[in-house]
């Protein structure tokens, strides 16, 4: 009897967690959250309509090998992929990123230039809270980047 | 008739009471007929076994044979209670129990993990980057789940096309 409890109670487990995941797989829509910062030595960014980052984002940056003191904002895009769909945001009139979902975990991340051209092609998985960077030098020793984020 | 009344008169019998309660006793089976039924009986059968008793010789003395019986009784009280025989479905089912319990959390942890992308180094494994730039390098943080892909043509050339960080024209 001790044996049937236990088996049923196991049972009751694997059955919630499996509901778990089966209403996960039923999500449709992955949320990102994109940004584009620059990256400074200086303490104020010369643009007053720019903001520091915020802290996860600050804390985030901390952990690559970036040698900037500060970080700005300088445009903050949320926008939502389909499940296998595709979604272009522009960043600046110089940039833009485009986000294709390859199935329910994988990504397709492509960073275009002002011409349209690519300049660089990402694919990997992308789990909530997971954080892509494309970064670049800018003149005067300060540095461009672009933060991509999924946030379910 | 009750159990104190049968010993006194078992004590009445053997002599053993003091003088004033023997008295007693006896005034009690005269004019008591239950009483004198009873020692009526105790009488019969002492007179009964003392045949019996006088045929049994004990090898040693009487306080040492007492002694072993109650070192046995003892003894017995002691030990330990053997154990039972325990049948194999019995322990398998005490088994099945906890590996079920256990099966069942294992499965659910990896369940989640998959679901929720908490393996991180998967990830990796399975990161592509498609280099357009030569100078392209990639650093995955695995504690923080952060990806950077370094790039060293576009930068100064169509994202940031000024000189100075004073004219930056991104917006």
């Amino acid at each position: 009897m001790a044996a049937f409890r236990g088996g049923g109670l196991g049972l009751a487990l694997l059955l919630s967690l499996c509901g778990l995941g089966g209403g996960r797989v039923q999500a449709a829509d992955a949320n990102f959250e994109a940004q584009l910062i620059w990256a400074s030595n200086d303490k104020n960014s010369p643009n007053p309509k720019h903001k520091e980052v915020d802290a996860e984002m600050r804390q985030r940056l901390g952990k690559l090998p970036l040698k900037w003191a500060n970080y700005f904002e300088v445009t903050r895009k949320s926008f939502a992929v389909a499940d296998g769909g595709t979604n272009r945001v522009v960043m600046s009139e110089k940039s833009s990123i485009e986000v294709k979902r390859l199935d329910a975990l994988r990504v397709q991340v492509l960073l275009y230039s002002k011409k349209g051209d690519v300049c660089t092609k990402q694919t990997q998985p992308m789990p909530k809270g997971e954080i892509l960077v494309f970064g670049g030098e800018s003149p005067n020793a300060t540095a461009w980047l672009v933060t991509l984020k999924r946030k379910n | 008739m009750k159990q104190d009344l049968q010993l006194k008169l078992q004590a009445y019998l053997d002599g053993e009471l003091p003088a004033g309660e023997g008295k007693t006793i006896a005034a009690l089976v005269a004019r008591d007929a239950d009483a004198r039924a009873m020692l009526a009986e105790l009488t019969h059968t002492r007179s009964a076994l003392a045949g019996f008793e006088s045929d049994i010789k004990l090898p040693e003395t009487r306080e040492f044979y007492w002694s072993k019986i109650a070192r046995e009784i003892q003894r017995q009280e002691t030990k330990s209670p053997e154990r039972t025989a325990v049948s194999s479905f019995f322990f398998l089912r005490r088994l099945a129990v906890p590996s079920g319990v256990m099966f069942a959390l294992l499965l659910g942890v990896l369940v989640v993990k998959q679901q929720l992308g908490f393996d991180r180094r998967v990830a990796v494994v399975e990161t592509d980057t498609a280099q357009v730039d030569a100078g392209t390098f990639t650093y995955h943080d695995f504690a923080s789940g952060t990806t950077l892909v370094w790039l060293s043509y576009p930068a100064e050339k169509e994202f940031a096309e000024s000189g100075s960080a004073d004219t930056i024209s991104w917006e």
